[in-house]
């Protein structure tokens, strides 16, 4: 391949090209992973003694009584106009197109939310740490950093429900709003929507929080060793501006590499955590499709998870495209 | 001459010998305390004798070591070996038949009356100490790498096997003299031998070049054998119940492996006529004495296992014994045979190392202090895992009192207190390491075997299939892991083994990647050009030079991976998609979360397992961490 550095055009290009392909393989894998069950899948969704003229009219519904690559292409269209196929059990024949809105709301919410807040903080404690690097704060929040980071998400929410439920009765952690929400005036509404969604948001972000900030330390503490970082010493600059001006914007490129990386393991990560606060987002209807085996709404779940890492992926490459002018392909 | 002049000689001063003398003896104290104890906490007089009998094996065993250290006088050697070996005899049997306790497991007959086969248990029971003294002996030698003369060592050899057949011989006899599932054991040893020494032809014929095509034959023909041997075996067997036909069972087929470890090999060279470029003698015999301390290992787990309190967690125990018996002997070998490839002293082909020795990574390792505190950690886990089941000291799936619906704090009776129907949550948390590190282990080595696969055939190959594995690994890389496991568990079902097959399937990518760049970069090295122009072919090239190239970086990834598989592990047992039949960390939290013990403040029951999880992980992340910053300095992730 030539060393040519690409443009903008050509990159954003590129990717889309790869966008596609990989979102063509994951609608595919979709389709074939829910039909490679051994035996016919239908008679997995129903109890024993269903009628077979029940049967069979679920099945045309599903359109599963078509011969196999009929079903297939028929998905692939299906899925790119939108339609996502009627849910089984959850809420028996309605499209799964109108279940999912609020669903998707919810856990963009939580997941945008969590993942901003946990970069926005590991950033600032990871430049601050770094900045002290082998002092007893460095030592103490490292360590720190490091016992958290080893902490699984649902371990934190489990925690702070215990402390909550202890110490701050009366503290709401089911479901994303109270039940009287339509009673309420614009600014109770405000508030209690940050009050249910206080804690999932904390659980979804502490643990990456503690794997930025060991990021950013190290990364910062690489670029700090940089001749450049001792000319601007030389030169009698303040010390925050070095650190501001010079070190952060280096040190922040393979963070963003990482950060990118780690979108699907917080999207992963509010699967959980909205099982355990009943948070009705994308990951509790998941949870409620495997308890249902109510196949379509899992397939269409799992799609939209994907999806959404996938274009997190996307957006992530072209920011560290903008950000580092040495990236290539 | 005396002792001390003797002493004088060694390169290791008998001072300096002290301390190890001393910790290997109480070490080996407390498990033969433990041994005999049973798991009980309260040690009585006969347990303490037991203990004090193991320790002075111990003893004996490092004191022939350190004799075996002594130059050339080989009479002098032998005159002190037989009367090593003679006194360990008397010992044996004088303590056998004095304490009561060993009395139960060994004699079959009543202790006053001496029989044939009282005798033959006591002959055995010596034979078996014996062996495990010589091997132990010359096992702790040949990995410290000591040297000896080669008479001493063939002397030893001679004895070990005389040993051996002789425990072989009597065990054969007192099988047949008891009618104790007779049949089975002997079937049973027979599939373990044969399936087990798979293992070493393997490595045998992989190690001989020139032939691959009829060492893979070779290799078919064996395995073939073993599959029907097992099926036949198997179709006619009863489980064995009691526990003194256990631990004869175990020793049986422990031996019979070593045995057979030891043999094969040969037969196998001799029969495909290949000529090997190592002494296949050395090798098998190194590979059978590793084989036979891993088979004795195994025995006492069966022993124990095999006692454990309820029938839902006996055959589930069973099981995880397998396992980890299965893991020790398949992977030590292999292991310790690459080791030896990469650091040995192998003249006949140096290859060329990306790293320094075993010995610089370890002296590397020991001063990170991270890395130390996870060692530490994940040993004392491993302890848990292993003995934890003896250790604890109820059922832990026994109600204590069916209708009681209150969780008990902590008491004097129950450590960690108790959860619903009042279980011992201390139990629950002793039997639950053993699963989370089993399933975490396992799941991290098949995702390891995985990206390997992946990430060397796409680096070597390059072309197409660079292009198309990697698409595929973008892939996985892209699908979000956990919903993909539930997707994943949803359709296949939930059992022990479906969650680790899914873990591995889920996580492989990140290994992918990082092994073929490693191959991208190692394929650009001149020796692998020079190596194609002399004609190697292409499985030559990736199995002895690639593949030990990258070896370090896959041991470092495979590490952070079993971290990740042991938070996944938790995550689907938490989540209710675990094997409903097994206790876990995982499972223990499950139920916790399912009787709202958050909500009920019952934190004794929620602690134990959630800092279980966290620690175990933590030692995992901290290890791999370190590992990696030794072995690929260049390859920062994370």
């Amino acid at each position: 391949m030539a060393e040519k550095k690409l443009g903008m055009r050509d990159f954003l290009l590129r990717k889309l090209i790869y966008l596609f392909i990989t979102l063509f393989l994951i609608i595919t894998f979709n389709f074939f992973l829910f039909r490679v069950m051994p035996g016919d899948p239908i008679y997995l969704l129903f109890p024993k003694g269903a009628t077979p003229e029940v049967i069979a009219e679920w099945k045309h519904l599903l359109g599963w009584d078509q011969p196999l690559f009929t079903q297939y292409f028929v998905y692939v269209k299906d899925t790119f106009t939108g339609d996502l196929g009627i849910s089984f059990k959850y809420l028996p024949r309605t499209p799964i197109s109108d279940i999912l809105p609020p669903y998707i709301t919810k856990t963009l919410f939580l997941s945008g939310v969590g993942v901003v807040l946990s970069i926005f903080l590991g950033v600032i404690v990871g430049r601050e740490v770094a900045w002290r690097k082998g002092k007893m704060f460095d030592k103490v929040v490292t360590t720190t950093a490091i016992i958290m980071y080893s902490i699984p998400a649902f371990l934190y929410a489990l925690f702070f429900i215990m402390i909550f439920v202890k110490f701050i009765p009366g503290w709401p952690f089911w479901g994303a709003v109270s039940d009287n929400f339509g009673d309420m005036n614009i600014f109770e509404k405000i508030f209690d929507i940050s009050q249910h969604a206080f804690l999932p948001v904390i659980s979804v972000a502490i643990e990456s929080l503690a794997g930025f900030a060991l990021i950013v330390r190290s990364s910062l503490i690489d670029v700090m060793t940089e001749d450049y970082i001792l000319t601007a010493e030389a030169k009698g600059l303040p010390d925050r501006d070095i650190l501001k001006k010079h070190a952060m914007p280096n040190a922040f490129l393979p963070v963003v590499a990482v950060i990118a990386f780690n979108v699907g393991w917080i999207l992963g990560g509010t699967v959980m955590i909205e099982y355990i606060f009943t948070y009705k987002g994308l990951g509790y209807l998941t949870w409620e499709a495997v308890l249902g085996y109510d196949y379509p709404l899992l397939q269409a779940c799992f799609l939209l998870e994907t999806i959404t890492v996938l274009v997190a992926n996307f957006i992530a490459d072209i920011l560290n495209f903008y950000l580092d002018p040495r990236v290539e392909i | 001459m005396n002792i001390s002049q003797m002493l004088g000689k060694f390169k290791m001063k008998p001072l300096k010998a002290a301390p190890y003398l001393i910790i290997f003896t109480l070490v080996v104290a407390v498990i033969a305390i433990l041994v005999a104890g049973k798991g009980s906490l309260v040690i009585p007089e006969k347990q303490i004798v037991a203990g004090i009998f193991g320790a002075l094996i111990a003893a004996l065993a490092t004191i022939i070591l350190l004799l075996l250290k002594a130059p050339d006088n080989t009479q002098k050697i032998i005159v002190w070996l037989f009367t090593g070996y003679l006194v360990t005899f008397f010992i044996v049997i004088f303590v056998f038949a004095r304490i009561p306790i060993w009395e139960d497991y060994w004699t079959l007959v009543e202790p006053t009356t001496i029989q044939l086969e009282t005798v033959f248990n006591w002959v055995a029971a010596a034979f078996i100490a014996a062996a495990v003294i010589f091997v132990a002996a010359l096992v702790t030698m040949w990995i410290l790498g000591l040297k000896t003369q080669e008479k001493i060592q063939k002397l030893i050899l001679c004895i070990t096997i005389g040993a051996l057949v002789g425990a072989l011989v009597t065990i054969l006899l007192l099988v047949r003299e008891t009618a104790v599932g007779a049949q089975e054991s002997i079937l049973k040893s027979t599939y373990w031998v044969l399936v087990l020494a798979l293992v070493p032809i393997e490595i045998s014929l992989m190690r001989m070049p020139n032939n691959p095509q009829r060492g893979i034959l070779w290799t078919i023909i064996f395995s073939l054998v073993a599959t029907l041997i097992t099926i036949f075996g198997f179709a006619s067997m009863e489980e064995v119940e009691d526990a003194q036909s256990i631990i004869f069972y175990g020793a049986a087929a422990a031996l019979i492996v070593a045995l057979t470890m030891t043999f094969i090999p040969l037969f196998a060279v001799w029969f495909s006529s290949i000529k090997p470029r190592f002494d296949p003698r050395k090798m098998s015999w190194r590979m059978g004495s590793i084989a036979l301390v891993a088979a004795l290992i195994a025995l006492f787990i069966f022993a124990w296992i095999e006692a454990a309190p309820s029938q839902k967690l006996v055959l589930y125990g069973s099981t995880s014994a397998f396992i980890i018996v299965f893991l020790m002997i398949y992977l030590l070998i292999p292991f310790i045979e690459l080791m030896r490839n990469l650091f040995g002293r192998s003249k006949a082909e140096k290859i060329e190392l990306t790293i320094g020795k075993s010995k610089d990574v370890w002296g590397q390792y020991k001063h990170s202090r991270f890395g130390m505190f996870g060692l530490i950690v994940l040993i004392i886990v491993i302890f848990i895992a292993v003995f934890g089941p003896t250790l604890a000291p109820e059922d832990p799936l026994e109600p204590k009192d069916p209708g009681s619906q209150l969780p008990q704090p902590p008491s004097s009776e129950y450590w960690f207190g108790t959860d619903f129907e009042d279980k011992d949550v201390w139990s629950q948390f002793l039997w639950g390491a053993r699963i989370s590190l089993i399933v975490g282990i396992l799941a991290g080595l098949l995702s390891a075997v995985i990206g390997t696969t992946v990430g060397i055939t796409a680096g070597y190959f390059g072309r197409v299939s660079d292009e198309v594995l990697m698409r595929f690994t973008d892939f996985f890389l892209v699908i979000p892991w956990l919903p993909l496991m539930i997707v994943l568990i949803a359709i296949i079902g939930r059992s022990f083994w479906v969650v680790i097959f899914v873990i591995g399937i889920v996580s492989w990518a990140p290994t992918a990647r990082v092994v073929r760049a490693a191959v991208l970069s190692i394929k650009q090295k001149q020796y692998i050009e020079r190596s194609i122009a002399l004609g190697s072919g292409t499985s030559h090239i990736v199995t002895r030079h690639i593949f030990p190239n990258v070896f370090p970086i896959i041991v470092a990834t495979t590490i952070l991976l079993v971290a990740e598989a042991i938070f996944s592990e938790a995550f689907l047992d938490f989540f209710g998609l675990g094997d409903p039949n097994v206790v876990s960390w995982g499972w223990m939290l499950e139920r916790a979360h399912e009787y709202n013990a958050m909500v009920n403040w019952y934190w004794w029951w929620i602690t134990p397992p959630s800092l279980g999880i966290i620690v175990l992980i933590m030692a995992f992340y901290l290890i791999g961490d370190t590992l990696d910053d030794i072995l690929n300095p260049r390859l920062k992730r994370r």
